[in-house]
Parts: C-alpha cells; structure tokens; sequence
C-alpha cells in the first residue's frame, strides 16, 4: 500500500481578468507578452488588486469540498528567484503567524465510501511561460520568457496523503475534475488548465515528489511507474531518498530533477500591498445559495429521474461534458436507460481511444437520437450502430451514414436464407458441429453477417440458422 | 543573539543573490552585526500580550472582473535588455552539463 | 503662489516664455552645485506646455494646478521620462505608465519640470546614497538637504520649481521640508495612491506634496489625494476640510522627542511654541513612551518589506544587466551585485534574513507588536490633545560625509519622523525658524484622515511666524 498525497493546481477558467490586474485573463493565440501590464509584468511601482470574483469562485469550490472557510483572504508572498517570476516571489496564501489558506479541512468521497481529506486550498497567481529557444531545455543557452501567462488566477489544492493507489488517485481526480466543471470554475478541457504534483512513499522509503502532470491518466500512469520503481529499491535493500523527481510523459518514466536544488527558504510573509478581504457569513450564504447542482446531487438525481443504477449514474456525472450531451439527447429521445447504455459503453469506448474528453465530441446530440430512433424502427441493428459510431463522434450525422453506404438493416427472410446457403455450403464442419454444439451457431451466425456486411438482423439470422440446421 | 560571520553573509548572499567581493563581505559582517546589535533591545520588552499590526489598513480594496487593456507588446518590452521574436530573454535554467 | 501665477498668467502680466526663463535661469546659476535633479526636461518643451495651460486657463476651463511647475521625485513613474530611484540598477529605465498621483497631475494642467534626485531607492536620510552624487543643501552648501526626497526639498528652496511630489517611508517628505524650510506632508496612509511608486517600504510609505507655503500644499495634496482602484491599500474615506484655530487649540509637545533633540534645535521649537502659546494655544507635555524601541521596530519592517520588493531588480525584464550569460543563479547575483549600491545591498540582506526562518517571529513580528504599541498610544494620546508638536528632525542639516558613515547614527536622524509611518497617521514639517541660518522644521502629527486640519495648522502658524515662500539665498 502505497501513500499518496496530491497538489492540484487549476486554473479559474471563470475569470475574465487575471488574479491581481484587469488584463484578460484568455491569452491562446496571442503574441507572446501581448496580454500584460505593469503588473503581471512585475514592473516598478505595480501593485496588485485582487479579483473579488476570484476569491467568490474559490469560496464556490470550498463549500463544495465541505472545507472550512477561514473569515478572511490574507495573501502572502513567496519569495523565490526564476526567470518565469515578474517579481520574483508569488503572491500565494500559507498557514503561519498571521496567514491563513482561504479554506481548510474538508473532503471528497469515493465511490467505495472512503474518504479522502483535502487539507488546504489556496488561491494563488501562475508564474509567466518558459520556452527554450532551442526547443530543448537541455540545449538553450539562454531561455524565452512570456508574460501572457503571469498573474492568472489558480487555486491550489491540496490534499491529506490518504490515497493508497494509482486507481484511488484517478478516481479523486476525476470527481474533482467534476466538481469543478459542475460549478463552473474550471473548464479542464483548456490545455494547460490541471497540473499536478504528487507526494508517493512506500513502506520502508522515504516521500518522493514528482512535479507537473500534466493530465490525470498522466497522475496515474506516473504513480504505476514511481511506485514500482520504489517497491523495485526497497525489495534490492537500497534506499529510497527523500527527492523532487518529474514526470516525462513521452518516455512515460520518472526522472530525477535536472534543476539546482537550493536550500528554498520561501520567507513567507503577508504581502504589505494586500491587507486581508473580510468573507462575512453573508457572502459565504448568498454564494451557496446559488450554488449550480454539484456531481453527487445530479447522480442521485440522475437515479431517481431516469432509472439509472448508482454505477451507470456515476460514470456520466463524472464527467460533465457526458453528463450534459445525455441530457441533451432526451430532450430529444427520451429513453433514460438506452440513452445511458450506449453512452457508457461503445460510446465512451470510442471517446477513451481517440484520446479526447466527451466534450471534444464532434457528435451532435440528435445523432445520438438518431441512431437509437433507427434502431429502434428497426432500420438499423445494433452491429451497424457501433460500427458507424466513431465516425459519429467524428461528427457525420448517421442517417446520412446510413443512406450514402447501404446500412439498412437486412430483414427479408428470403434473402438471408440465400446468404445462410451459401454460408452452410462453404462451412460443412461448422454446420456438423453446430448440430452438436449451440456455441459453433454462433460462429455460423457470424459468417452470415460477415457477409452482409453485418447489416443483417442478428436475431432473426440466429433464428434462421437454427431453422435450418433442424431443418 | 545570532552569530554573525563569513557563513551567515555568504548565505544570505545566496538568498539575496546577490554577490559581493571579498572586500565587501567583510564590511558587511561588520555593519550587520552593529545593526542587529542596535534591533537587540526589542527583546528587552515583554510582548508575550501584544497582538502584531501586520497592516495600518483592516481591509483590502478588490476589484470587478472587468478587463481592460493594458501594455502593448512593445511598451512590455521597452526596458527589456535583451529580446527576440516578442519574447524576453532570460538567463539558462538548466544547471547541468551543457555539451 | 499658484492662485496668483494662474491670474498672472491669464491676465498677460507674466507671459509662458519669461514666466518658465525665471526657474531655469535659477537652474543654470545654482544647480551645478545643488544637484537637486537627475533629469531636468528641455526648456522648450516645457514652455509648449505652458501656452497650452494658458489657453486653458483663458478659456475659464482649466484644471487646479494649471500651468505650475512641479518637481517629481524620481521614485515616481513618469511615462516617457526616464525614473531612475536614484540608482545605477535603473539608470536607463522608462517607464511605459504614469502612476496615479501623475496622472491626477496631468489631468488638472500640472507641468512636470524635472525628476529630482534621492537617496537610492529612498533608503536614506540625507540623499546621499544616490548614485547620482549627493543633492546639497541650498541654504548650506556643505551640509545635506536631508533626505530622501533631498532633490524635491532643495529644488523647492533653491525655487527651481513652484511645488514638489515626495514620498515619505520614514521622514523622507519631512526631513527635507524641515531642512529646506519649506512644508511636506506625509498623508494619512491610504489617502494618496501608491500605483507607481517604487516601493521601498509598502506598509509604511506614502507620496506627499512639498510646497513653499500652505495654500499651494493644500491644493496639490488635494489633486493626488483619493482612492485609485489600482491601489488595493487606498481609502475611500472623505477626508473633511477643517478650519483649525490656533486659539484654544491643544497641542501635545513630545516630551521623549524634545529629549534627543540637540540644543539649537530644541531652542527654536520651543520660541515657536512660545509664539504658540501667545495665540491662546494649549500646550501640554506628553509622552509617547517606546520611542526608544520605534527605530529599530521601524528598520525591521521597512528592511523586512525592501527585500522583497527588490527582488524583482534581476536585469530581464528591465533594469541593470551585466551582459552575462550563464545559470539564472549566477546571473543574477552579478546584475545585482553590481546595480545596487551599498546601502541598498545592506538592507536587503538584513531584510531577507530577518524574513527567513528561525528569525521572522524574532524580529519581523516583534517589530509588528512594537507598532501596535505605538498606534494604540499615539491614538491614546489624541485623545486629549488636537495635534502633537515635537522638532521634525533632531539635529541640524548635517555636513555631507558626517553621517553616512555610520549606520547607527544614519538611522537616529529618523527617531522622531518614523513614529507617525508606524502609525499611520499624518504629519507634517513646517518651517519653525533658522539657527544660524540653518532652517529647523516643527513636526505636527494629526489622527488619521486630519490631513487638512494639519494643512490648515501649518497656515495659521505661516500667518504668525512669517516663515512662506523661502528662498535659499544664492
């Protein structure tokens, strides 16, 4: 059993402006140091004025998390030399003499009931972006910096070390990932916009940080490799040290961190252009008030309006885009539980393999409808609706799918009996076999929508074949 | 009281980074030392009861979510020593073997 | 005074080119030796500006301080103009945004004549820690204008410029007020906008006005005063305009401070407060108690607040660079190490040490309790007086080279000014008198937002002293 700690950093997708100035806070696309201003940019004289909405998202997410909000905003600055820091501390918050974290002490439940602690959340700024000239770290000279980047708003969110495994972390991750699309704070879908550090020691070695994941399957892929190299030490009798590694994602190992460690002595202190912003009881009320429906509220509902089991409930709410596109497709075909079906099964299966969230999904909403409509009017079988489903998912509307390649469901007995001849004709030891063993029907079957291009109804060639092999 | 000699400045160089000669650092062993030798009677007051003023203000300004525009990419890079292509150039971050 | 060149101006008795002649041919008899400025804009320029004021005020729709010349502290950001902080790291900056208070300026018809010169980056008492070389004092060549608004100071009593901006950690708006026999005032905090003032100490510093008497303070406080939304630590709190009366006034005289003052300083507080009493005021002695422990409560917080905020100085974005290439680390520590000056290198490591671990509760946050004690008794003692009197600075204007050897001595120039910054409560420095010709400044301190009461005080005690619109002679 390993432990494991994570810091999730997010950006507050929300915001219109950055953290502590007015400068818009989307910079995609733009010339680098082109969305700046004396501020993020560190300039003489520039001091900082904090985002109220900033601080009414971070509020949004703590009563989400069940946290403790403290009665005031105190920011504090941490102080460290890199080329990607304007000033070269952070405005960040801390939990010393006359600071304190905006929010401490709640928790995320999983599935099974276990409950992970989350210790702390911080609001704090994101540093500007590094690019090598080069294209490599290892051979620039010198490096390119970009202020777009400075001053954004993130929370930091950090969590007790009560995860056990890599599966455990994965599954934090996503329903915090939920939660925070469910309120609106962070559209994790931006690239750029979840970054994690994680804290692993096994029995008998020391806690190992890896910085800067940058994706979820990313955290539970690192966690498989740190753990097993860990557990690989300790089972060799060599020490596990206390170390900051990162994560390569290409290569998909952990890597010892190339940079200078220096004793960091942050000097924390609370940042004198900043005094503390009152939360009153009011604000934290009129805010939970309003609240939008969070993850665990929409898979009771989801239980209870549609008929869904706790498991098929979850597996849509955990991600919001899925959660919505169901949604959106019985406004227009209101079968909750054949909706679902396809949905969770081939559906997702498709969106995993391309490697995109279900919000990335080219599919409109009436073509999930369609599909199942057809099926249902028996124009087209099942077999044909998962073959088309990734195209669309690419976006192709199925009805066109289905005129422009032929894909009607084949129901004329006459000419499936012709197709199960020629099958029989041409697989005598099958059709012995299968008079013996029903599995081997199954096979003939098979052949059979082989060669209809699987456009046969399978439950009726099953019916047939059996016919005929009685017959 | 606090030691203050050739490893205290040194590190507080590093935390500074800031780098002095040889020279330098043996004036400001010097001067710090009288310095904080001077700071030394406020640990002749009992404070145990006092609660720190962190700031003479109780209350922060904040501000609406309104975007305004700022710096221009040219006016950002004005003052900038050193830059290409739009970006700042910055010193290398990569401490190890550059061959 | 400028209600009377406003009218002279719009009424033809002074025309542009003469009226702005008279303060440059000033400028080239004195500066030479005064060096009040680090960059003084082209005469021309500032003529231009000038016909334009007068159109303005010709056409009854101008702003308050239409067509007046003002000194700028060179800690203030001026868009365009280069603002150096009086040191080597930003010799060459410009700065692409004005601050607020230059805005405000500028929007009401303010000129900027100049940027003067201070102690680097405003740590110092007596401008001479400016990389520039030293600012002397009008009145006494030999001697220090104070510091560290030293430029605004002697720029104002050399009369180079009608009115001045400096700012204030812990003296510096009044040290050279006092010394220059001119008024400053260190606002209440949170009166007057920080966006663009390079910071030293944030918690403790504001920009003032300086002027040659106290209508003209009036008015150019009244411009730059007011909440900014860019400056999280401003107020929105009206500040009431009070006639105060010298008749029946109470004022508190500092008994600690009169202590450590020197005897001819004491000597000509005390003829003012005689001058005072004549009037039907009340003075009454009090005690402000722990003045002994202000100073170092003061340098703790303000070295603490200094080491961080000079830690943006790195060479990149702007500023000094050496050219190196090499690890960010090295880099740095050379850009640094040769962009700051001594002083300045000294208390950013006494402030980065006092912040680190193990000594942050010993000292940064003792020094925060001491600042409690001394705002609950200057507040405790407001109760029962109007205002506190006591000599603004100590000693006279000290010969240049006296002090600035000696940090402990450097630091003892402030004991009566770093009080009110602890506080943050506003004071001002008025001319009290002249020892052998050497300007002495009374210092009053208000409750927090009395800054006009304050302003109102130092005119009435003008009509009785006769002390406005000094000239230093040549």
């Amino acid at each position: 059993m390993a432990k494991i700690g994570l810091e999730v950093h997010v950006h507050i997708t929300s915001l219109k402006t950055k953290l502590f100035c007015s400068c818009p806070s989307h910079y995609a696309g733009k010339e680098p140091n082109s969305v700046v201003c004396p501020v993020c940019l560190g300039l003489p004289g520039a001091i900082p004025v904090p985002n109220k909405k900033a601080i009414e998202e971070a509020i949004k997410v703590s009563l989400a998390l069940n946290m403790q909000i403290s009665d005031k905003v105190v920011f504090v600055r941490k102080h460290y030399f890199y080329p990607d820091m304007a000033k070269n501390y952070q405005i960040s918050q801390y939990d010393g003499p006359g600071t304190t974290p905006v929010a401490k002490n709640g928790f995320i439940k999983l599935r099974n009931g276990k409950t992970i602690r989350i210790r702390r959340i911080n609001i704090e700024e994101d540093p500007a972006k590094i690019v090598y000239p080069t294209g490599s770290l290892l051979t620039s000279k010198y490096v390119w910096v970009d202020y777009n980047r400075s001053g954004i708003g993130m929370l930091e969110i950090v969590t007790e070390p009560d995860i056990e495994d890599p599966k455990e972390a994965r599954e934090f991750l996503e329903k915090l990932r939920s939660i925070l699309e469910h309120l609106g704070t962070c559209d994790c879908t931006i690239e750029g916009s979840m970054r994690v550090d994680v804290n692993v020691s096994v029995p008998g070695g020391e806690r190992v940080e890896v910085k800067n994941i940058g994706s979820i399957k990313g955290v539970e892929e690192a966690l498989k490799y740190e753990i097993a190299r860990q557990e690989a030490l300790i089972s060799q009798g060599l020490p596990v040290k206390r170390e900051t590694r990162h994560w390569d994602d290409v290569r998909k190992v952990t890597l010892p961190s190339r940079y200078k460690e220096e004793e960091t002595d942050y000097r924390y202190f609370p940042d004198p252009d900043l005094p503390p912003t009152t939360i009153t009881e009011n604000w934290i009320k009129s805010i939970a008030s309003s609240l939008p429906e969070l993850p665990d509220a929409r898979i009771r509902r989801f239980m209870v309006q549609y008929g869904l089991s706790e498991y098929d409930a979850t597996v849509l709410v955990m991600d919001k885009g899925l959660a919505d596109f169901y949604e959106d497709v019985l406004k227009i075909y209101y079968k909750p539980k054949e909706v679902a079906n396809l949905l969770i099964n081939d559906y997702l299966r498709w969106i995993n393999e391309m490697n995109i969230r279900p919000s990335e999904s080219k599919a409109k909403p009436e073509y999930i409808a369609s599909l199942l409509k057809m099926m249902e009017e028996g124009v087209i079988t099942i077999k044909i609706v998962k073959e088309i489903l990734s195209d669309v998912v690419k976006g192709s509307d199925p009805r066109k799918l289905v005129e422009e390649r032929g894909l009607t469901a084949l129901r004329d007995q006459e000419f499936l009996m012709e197709v199960i001849k020629q099958v029989f004709a041409q697989e005598p030891d099958a059709v012995e076999k299968a008079r013996r063993d029903p599995k081997v029907v199954n096979y003939l079957v098979g052949q059979v929508m082989r060669r209809t291009g699987k456009r046969a109804d399978p439950y009726l060639v099953n019916q047939l074949v059996r016919k005929m092999l009685e017959g | 009281m606090v030691e203050v000699n050739e490893e205290l400045i040194k590190r507080l160089e590093r935390l500074s980074l800031i780098k002095l000669t040889p020279e330098e650092r043996e004036r400001m062993i010097r001067e710090v030392k009288a310095v904080l030798d001077f700071f030394d009677k406020i640990n002749s007051l009992d404070l145990s009861n006092v609660e720190p003023l962190f700031h003479p203000l109780a209350e922060s300004r904040s501000r609406e979510d309104s975007p305004i525009t700022g710096l221009s990419q040219e006016e950002a890079l004005l003052n900038a020593p050193r830059k290409e292509n739009g970006f700042i150039v910055g010193p290398r971050i990569y401490s190890g073997d550059q061959s | 005074m400028i209600q009377e060149i406003q009218r002279n101006l719009t009424e033809g008795r002074l025309d542009p080119e003469s009226y702005v002649e008279a303060y440059y041919v000033r400028i080239e008899r004195r500066e030479a030796k005064v060096r009040a400025f680090i960059t003084l804009r082209p005469m021309e320029e500032v003529i231009e500006e000038v016909k334009r004021s007068v159109e303005r005020l010709r056409s009854g729709r101008h702003g308050r301080l239409e067509g007046i010349l003002i000194a700028v502290k060179d800690n203030i950001s001026t868009m365009g103009i280069r603002t150096t902080c009086g040191s080597k790291m930003l010799e060459t900056y410009v700065p692409p945004f004005d601050a607020t208070v230059i805005e405000r300026i500028r929007r009401e018809g303010g000129i900027i004549v100049g940027k003067t010169n201070m102690d680097e980056f405003a740590m110092g008492s007596t401008t001479e820690t400016s990389y520039f070389g030293p600012t002397r004092n009008p009145w006494d060549l030999s001697r220090t204008p104070g510091g560290s608004s030293g430029g605004s100071g002697a720029a104002l009593a050399a009369h180079f410029a009608e009115l001045a901006l400096g700012s204030d950690t812990g003296g510096s708006i009044r040290s050279p007020a006092a010394y220059n026999a001119v008024l400053g005032l260190k606002p209440s905090y949170g009166t007057v906008s920080r966006y663009g003032l390079i910071a030293y100490a944030n918690s403790l510093e504001q920009i003032g006005p300086m002027a040659r008497n106290a209508n003209d303070l009036e008015v150019l406080y009244s411009v730059i005063a007011g909440p900014d939304e860019r400056d999280a630590t401003t107020v929105s709190a009206v500040l009431e305009k009070k006639e105060v009366r010298l008749n029946g006034l109470r004022l508190g005289v500092l008994d600690d401070m009169m202590e450590v003052s020197e005897k001819p300083v004491k000597s000509v507080v005390n003829d003012v407060l005689n001058k005072l009493s004549s009037e039907g005021s009340e003075l009454k002695e009090v005690k402000l108690g722990y003045l002994d422990y202000a100073l170092p409560a003061y340098y703790i917080i303000a070295m603490s607040e200094a080491s961080s905020n000079l830690a943006r100085y790195d060479g990149v974005r702007y500023g000094y660079s050496s050219g190196e290439e090499g690890l960010w680390t090295d880099v740095y520590s050379i850009n640094r190490g040769a962009g700051f000056g001594w002083e300045v290198k000294r208390r950013i490591m006494l402030g980065s040490f006092m912040l680190s671990a193990g000594y942050y509760e010993m000292y940064y946050i003792k020094a925060l309790k001491i600042r409690r004690l001394i705002y609950d008794n200057i507040a405790s003692i407001l109760k029962s007086v109007d205002l506190i009197l006591s000599p603004t600075m100590p000693i006279l204007p000290p010969k240049i080279g006296d002090v600035i050897n000696d940090p402990i001595r450097l630091f003892a120039m402030d004991v009566n000014t770093v009080v009110a910054n602890l506080a943050g409560v506003p004071a001002i420095s008025v001319p009290a008198g002249f020892h052998n010709g050497l300007p002495v400044g009374l210092q009053a301190i208000g409750p927090y937002l009395s800054d006009y009461s304050l302003i109102s005080f130092a005119r009435e005690l003008e009509k009785i002293t006769g002390y406005r619109d000094l000239t230093a002679p040549e």
